[in-house]
Parts: C-alpha cells; sequence; structure tokens
C-alpha cells in the first residue's frame, strides 16, 4: 500500500531492469467474509498495479501448469512411495496368512 | 563460494588454479585456500559455475525445470555468522538477490492459488524471509558499531518512556515532523503524554487490582505446587526448589500447617 507509481516504476526498472512506460494504480478492496465463528472479518485492501511495457518489449504469461507433465511427476511419486512401502507390505501379507488377526508380535 | 539462484554478475572470473595452488601450498606451507585472478579463465569454465544472469520479467517465474514439480529441494537459510564475514557490497548483492527469490516465491504461489494446485515446499519463503532478517540485523549491527565508534550515540531511533491517556507506561518513538509541535494540533489529538480524571483514577485503582489478583493467583500456584511436590517427594532437593520458584518463600512453606504430618519443619531451623 506504501508503494507510489513512481515507486512501482524504479523498483521494475532499476532492478529488473525492465522499461517501463506508464504505471496505473488502484486500491482494491478487500472482502467482507465470514469467519468460523460466524463474525464478519474485512480482508486487508491490497493496491494493484497495472505496467505498461513499450512496444518492443514482449511478454507472454507462461503456462505454468502442464497437466501432463504434471501426472507424471505425481506418478513417479506414487511409485517410490510403492517402493518403500511394499516391503513392509508382503512382510504383513505372510503373516495374515499364517496367523490371520493377530499383531505381529504374537506370532513366533 | 557461494552465489544465489539468480547470481550476479563477478567482474572477474575467479577459480582455483589447481598448478598454482599447490606450488604455493608447498612453498608457504599452509593449507588454506589460495584464489588467484586469471584473465585466461575461460579455458578451464567448468571449474566455475554462475547461473546466467536473466534480466527480464520472466525472473518473477520459477525456472521452466521447476514447474511441475511436486517438491524442490533448496538448501537452508543464511545464519548471522556467514553474513557477518560478507563485506557491505555483498550484502548488498545478496539483498537484491533474496528480493527477487521472494518475489518469485510469492508469484508462484498465487500463480498456484489460482490454479487450485498445491504449492511445493512452501517454506522456502520463510527461508527467504529468515535471511533477509538476519541480514538487516547484521546491517544495524554494523551502523550501530558504526555510530558508536564515530559519534558516540548508537544509530538507532531514539525513544523515551511515557504514560499514556490512560495512565499506562509506553515507549515512544521519536520521528520527524514537518510541522512544529506546538502548530501541530492533529498531531497533538492523536499524541496525549499525560491523564487526568476521575474515570481515569477509577480504571487505574481497577487496573492496578487486576493485575494484583493476576500476581496473587499466580502465587499461591506456585506454593500450593511446591507444597504438592514435597509432600510427594520428601528428600527433595530444597535448594533446586528454591531457584524454580524464586517468588515464593521456602522456609515458611516447610513450617506451613500443610506440611505438619511430613515434619519437615524442623529442616528449615
Amino acid at each position: 500500500m506504501e508503494m507510489t507509481k513512481e515507486d512501482v516504476k524504479n523498483y521494475i526498472e532499476k532492478i529488473y531492469k525492465v522499461p517501463v512506460v506508464k504505471v496505473n494504480t488502484r486500491i482494491a478492496l478487500g472482502k467482507c467474509e465470514r469467519n468460523e465463528l460466524g463474525y464478519v472479518v474485512k480482508r486487508d485492501d491490497v493496491k494493484r498495479a497495472y505496467v505498461t511495457l513499450p512496444r518492443y518489449e514482449k511478454f507472454e504469461y507462461p503456462k505454468l501448469f502442464d497437466n501432463e507433465n504434471r501426472l507424471k511427476e505425481k506418478d513417479k511419486d506414487d511409485k517410490s512411495y510403492k517402493e518403500a512401502t511394499s516391503e513392509h507390505k508382503n512382510e504383513m501379507d505372510k503373516l495374515n496368512k499364517t496367523t490371520p488377526g493377530y499383531s505381529p508380535w504374537f506370532t513366533i | 563460494m557461494y552465489f544465489g539462484s539468480v547470481g550476479f554478475k563477478s567482474t572477474y572470473p575467479l577459480y582455483i588454479h589447481k598448478k598454482k595452488w599447490q606450488k604455493c601450498s608447498q612453498a608457504l606451507k599452509v593449507n588454506d585456500l589460495v584464489l588467484i585472478f586469471d584473465d585466461n579463465a575461460k579455458r578451464n569454465k567448468a571449474l566455475f559455475h554462475t547461473t546466467s544472469q536473466r534480466s527480464d520479467l520472466m525472473e518473477f517465474f520459477d525456472i521452466e525445470k521447476n514447474w511441475n514439480k511436486q517438491k524442490i529441494q533448496t538448501g537452508r537459510s543464511w545464519r548471522k555468522g556467514e553474513l557477518r564475514i560478507k563485506s557491505n557490497e555483498d550484502l548488498h548483492k545478496l539483498w537484491y538477490v533474496l528480493l527477487k527469490e521472494r518475489n518469485m516465491l510469492l508469484t508462484m504461489e498465487h500463480a498456484c492459488k489460482e490454479e487450485y494446485e498445491i504449492f511445493p515446499n512452501p517454506e522456502r519463503i520463510d527461508k527467504v524471509a529468515e535471511s533477509m532478517e538476519n541480514i538487516e540485523a547484521v546491517v544495524r549491527e554494523r551502523n550501530e558499531a558504526y555510530h558508536l565508534l564515530e559519534i558516540g550515540e548508537s544509530g538507532e531511533r531514539p525513544a523515551k518512556y511515557i504514560s499514556n491517556v490512560l495512565g499506562i507506561i509506553q515507549t515512544y518513538r521519536y520521528c520527524q515532523h514537518v510541522i512544529p509541535r506546538y502548530m501541530n494540533t492533529s498531531w497533538k489529538k492523536k499524541h496525549m503524554f499525560y491523564y487526568n480524571g476521575y474515570a481515569v483514577r477509577k480504571f487505574q485503582t481497577l487496573y492496578r487490582e487486576k493485575m494484583w489478583s493476576q500476581r496473587r493467583k499466580m502465587l499461591n500456584r506456585e506454593k500450593n505446587t511446591a507444597i504438592a511436590l514435597i509432600k510427594k517427594f520428601p528428600s527433595l532437593n530444597i535448594d533446586a526448589l528454591k531457584k524454580q520458584y524464586p517468588s515464593i518463600n521456602v522456609d515458611r512453606i516447610l513450617a506451613s500447617n500443610k506440611l505438619k504430618s511430613l515434619r519437615l519443619a524442623s529442616r528449615s531451623r
């Protein structure tokens, strides 16, 4: 909330080295919500800055979430988890065959 | 040598020249690392790595490699001891590296929130915040030391104890004003360092009563726990008990009627 238009301009130009044509700002009202106790709670107001870049500067918002790759990563994690737990599971299965319904310390 | 994930331009390529280092260490018989600046470092580029500097709006996003990952492993945050060794210039650079990192993490967190995805390893934000805090602390230390040496005062913002409208003591930190104090009516209305009137006096008595009752209850609780401890463990170390509860009179407890059955009263004499 403390940053002015000039501040935003300097921030982007000096730290990120991206030229800026103009900056518009507005203060977005924080939403009123009811919390778990039923009281009305207001979220903080937020200042939003709209920055115009020069014509030669190009920026496209990247596609951050690629479902296929994401699922692959998830499968990898699941596989490693299964591998880690499979040994214990096999032992438990063996015990269940010989002495079903008893905890492992009970068997010899 | 460590460089942050974003990295900064080193003016000279810096690396450890193996042969030269061996020669030096033999001649000087020192095991310390000898760093050699060399202009012809391009040949041995693989010895020293820096991440290329991206000066773009894409700096607000993570590296493309990390986009779809469930887990992103990172190191710990910077400690004060490590930062104390660094020069002011290095700290200044590191501050901006961390600032960019923080912006990147916050952007990624927001993007994840919008897509209803889980943000991987959110503790990274805390790590960055901690290291930034540490940098600030180290810089403050240096500033204070410099001021004490040169001026004889710590360069901290001056403050004093004042009593507010309700007669409660507070710290007030001074700040600069454009309008002088006697003319600044809006400031005067907000900052009243005096109190009077019947209502305030009544409030103060009630407040003091409340504080005392809290303290009394605390003392009673401590006394009762001490008695219970002595009852449960008759061969208790009394000195340790005194250390544990400094605000109560242990000798008086030992002589009290509650411990009559244990006949421990003789201990205190």
